[in-house]
């Protein structure tokens, strides 16, 4: 329904959009994950033709929107900031797209309380934003940008502002009014857990490039590159060279052991490769349990209290001093391992990703 | 950290010093009285001149007693039924009014715009230029300009140097209400423009663009969103420039030339001229009047509801 080909954007020095290429199926959620500054923002706004983009094409439903300004495309946006009229009531900003747009007067009425009402904001309709909550605005801002039926929904975080429990409430009810209409979402967020839990599709996004575009299972189970890895979820990464390569995947020598991971790709003997870890897939082991195809003794450095789990940070001289994350995720075992003092721990072969050192940028 | 907490910077310990000293000087049961302290020097400027205008509205009252020149002691509305009845002093009045709506009004027109392209422009080369261009006639004073325009615009001006030149015959450039209206928005643009550029600024452009991705073209996006947001700075600036051309003397005196004047300049001409110090008085009062009337009105269209994009009435 979307296809974006190719684009770039260029300000000055900096390529904020470079050579990005990305298609959204009709009823899709896709968002875009990607650290402040990476260039979604502007990615968005050319979507929504608020940009002219430097080089590249945007088609919706297969027609070219070079020439078409944004007035004209079917797009609802819910901005960074929301962008609501100060001016007008709740209501009136809901009534907005249909006036310009020319609906009839019956129709403009029975459109602003059903989208109201899907907000969840009835009886709130006359109350300017001012007087409305932070959560409450951004129900206004979807309320305005979908009342007029678009084909198209563009959302630029604007979940980013408020705390973090009304943000996964919100992210659920996005994800309710969008499935209820149905229709084709693009969001932007730097926060991996919202587009994890949103998305039909992820693409992630660093410095203007997209990095990876899949589903947010592969996305997190199955990282194209470094970034990606360590953009999701708490990672340890450190560097390796490898020894041999099978079918099965590298084996890699890092300070004095050697180990077997996993790589989308095949390596050559002696190349230097980034091994990323998942600290959900790091076992802390008791004496005597082994059931893991690489061990390796630690020391604590820090111990991290997070309320359901304890984070612990650790230095493995067995690899070159590399410092690991690792989860303590059981209460029923009460473990509690002192700063300093000496464990124990393992992961399988299929849970270490092997990737070629990216060029310094 | 802990550095910092054990030895506070040299700056905060002053700051708890004078706080403590505040503190003993001022019980804080006497606090609300600092305040107002703050306000006093603009509190006595204001009352001096509520005493100023007490006196003028006084003089008002006392007709001019041609035998001795002086004011009689009777009081009487005799100067206001002169300014009602003599022709000169409707006339004066009527071209301030409507010299100071029109220029306020193309002024308006005018510094939108400038005041605009100020907030939204990206480069900060162009910025920098527009704000020198916007002070730049600030360093010249009213006086000055003026006659800056006689040379341009005068008989033997630029302009007519260069009509006659090319063999056209000359034009009355100056010594009419046009020139006087002319100098004056040039005069006020900077103001409007300065008066206006919070208000301009304060429209995130986020705001212009959502109403375009909504489905508005520019030119509504100008009249429902732009204009109604930039209201409160638009009534600033309409009140300035309204409230300062109407009591204008510099520019309708020069530009002018006696031909065209405007309040200020029958209130001096009493003063001064014909030494009839109650007529002028009474034609002062009549300004401040008619003036804090045409404030209140605009005042009044900014307290109304912001523009209501039909319907919504329940
Ligand atoms: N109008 C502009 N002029 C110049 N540079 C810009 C402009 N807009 C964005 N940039 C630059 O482009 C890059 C990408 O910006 P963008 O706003 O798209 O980031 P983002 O991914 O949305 O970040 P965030 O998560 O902080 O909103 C940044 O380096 C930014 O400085
Ligand atoms: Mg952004």
């Amino acid at each position: 329904m979307v296809d974006v080909r190719q684009i770039s954007r260029r300000f000055g020095d900096t390529l904020a959009v470079d050579d990005a290429t990305l298609s959204v199926r009709r009823g899709d959620f896709l968002t875009i994950l990607g650290p402040s500054g990476c260039g979604k923002t502007t990615l968005l706004r050319m979507i929504a033709g608020f940009l002219e983009p430097s080089g590249g094409h945007i088609l919706i439903d297969g027609k070219p929107m070079d020439d078409v300004p944004a007035h004209r495309r079917s797009i609802g946006m819910v901005f960074q900031k929301l962008a609501l009229f100060p001016h007008m009531t709740a209501a009136q900003n809901v009534a907005y797209p249909l006036k310009m747009r020319r609906f009839e007067r019956g129709e403009i009425a029975a459109r602003v309380d059903r989208f109201l009402k899907l907000v969840r904001l009835d009886g709130l309709g006359s109350r300017r934003p001012h007087e409305l909550s932070g959560g409450q605005q951004q129900r206004v801002a979807i309320a305005r940008a979908l009342s007029f039926s678009p084909d198209l929904l563009l959302l630029d975080e604007p979940l980013s502002a408020l705390d973090k429990k009304l943000r996964e409430e919100m992210q659920l009810e996005f994800r309710r009014i969008q499935q209820e209409l149905g229709v084709t979402t693009i969001n932007v967020t730097h926060d991996q857990r919202e587009a994890l839990v949103m998305s039909d599709q992820i693409v992630v996004m660093d410095a203007g490039r997209i990095e990876q575009d899949a589903a947010p299972e592969d996305v997190y189970q199955n990282p194209s590159t470094g970034f990606v890895a360590r953009f999701l979820g708490m990672t340890s990464v450190f560097s390796g060279i490898v020894v041999s390569q099978t079918d099965a995947g590298p084996t890699i020598r890092v300070g004095d052991r050697e180990m077997h991971g996993r790589a989308g790709c095949a390596f050559k003997p002696d190349d230097t490769v980034e091994c990323a870890l998942r600290a959900e897939q790091i076992r802390i082991l008791e004496a005597g349990d082994d059931g893991c195809d690489t061990q390796v003794v630690a020391t604590v450095e820090q111990r991290i209290f997070e309320g359901d789990r304890v984070v612990y940070q650790v230095r493995v001289p067995a690899l070159a001093d590399a410092t690991l994350y690792a989860f303590d995720h059981d209460p029923l075992q009460h473990r509690r391992h002192g700063v300093n003092s000496t464990i124990t721990i393992g992961w399988n072969a299929a849970d270490l990703f092997a990737f070629p050192v990216e060029p310094a940028t | 950290m802990a550095s910092a907490q054990s030895a506070p910077s040299l700056f905060w310990r002053l700051i708890d010093g004078l706080e403590a000293l505040l503190r003993r000087l001022v019980p804080p049961k006497r606090r609300g009285v600092t305040g107002w302290l703050f306000l006093a020097p603009a509190l006595l400027l204001v009352g001096i001149l509520a005493v100023g205008l007490g006196y003028i509205i006084e003089y008002s009252f006392h007709e001019l007693d041609i035998a001795t020149y002086r004011l009689k002691d009777a009081y009487s509305l005799g100067n206001y039924q002169t300014l009602i009845e003599r022709p000169v002093y409707r006339n004066v009045l009527w071209r301030s009014l409507l010299g100071a709506a029109l220029v306020t009004a193309i002024t308006l027109f005018f510094a939108f715009p400038y005041a605009y392209a100020m907030t939204r422009t990206r480069s900060a080369a162009m910025r920098k230029f527009l704000l020198i261009a916007l002070f730049l006639p600030f360093f010249i004073g009213q006086v000055v300009r003026a006659y800056g325009w006689l040379i341009i615009l005068g008989k033997q001006g630029v302009i007519n140097a260069m009509l006659a030149g090319l063999g056209l015959g000359t034009l009355d450039l100056i010594y009419n209400y046009g020139a006087v209206i002319f100098g004056l928005i040039q005069y006020m643009l900077p103001f409007a423009v300065l008066l206006l550029l919070p208000a301009l600024a304060a429209i995130p452009e986020d705001v212009e663009m959502a109403s375009e991705g909504l489905g508005a073209n520019w030119v509504s996006t100008f009249r429902h969103v732009v204009l109604p947001m930039a209201k409160p700075g638009l009534i600033g600036a309409g009140i300035v420039v309204f409230t300062l051309t109407l009591t204008d003397f510099a520019m309708p005196e020069i530009l002018g030339g006696g031909t065209t004047d405007f309040v200020a300049s029958a209130i001096y001409d009493s003063f001064f001229q014909i030494s009839n110090a109650g007529l002028g008085a009474a034609l002062s009062v009549a300004l401040v009047l008619i003036g804090s009337a045409f404030v209140a009105l605009f005042f009044s269209i900014a307290g109304s509801t912001t523009l209501d994009i039909g319907g919504e009435k329940k």
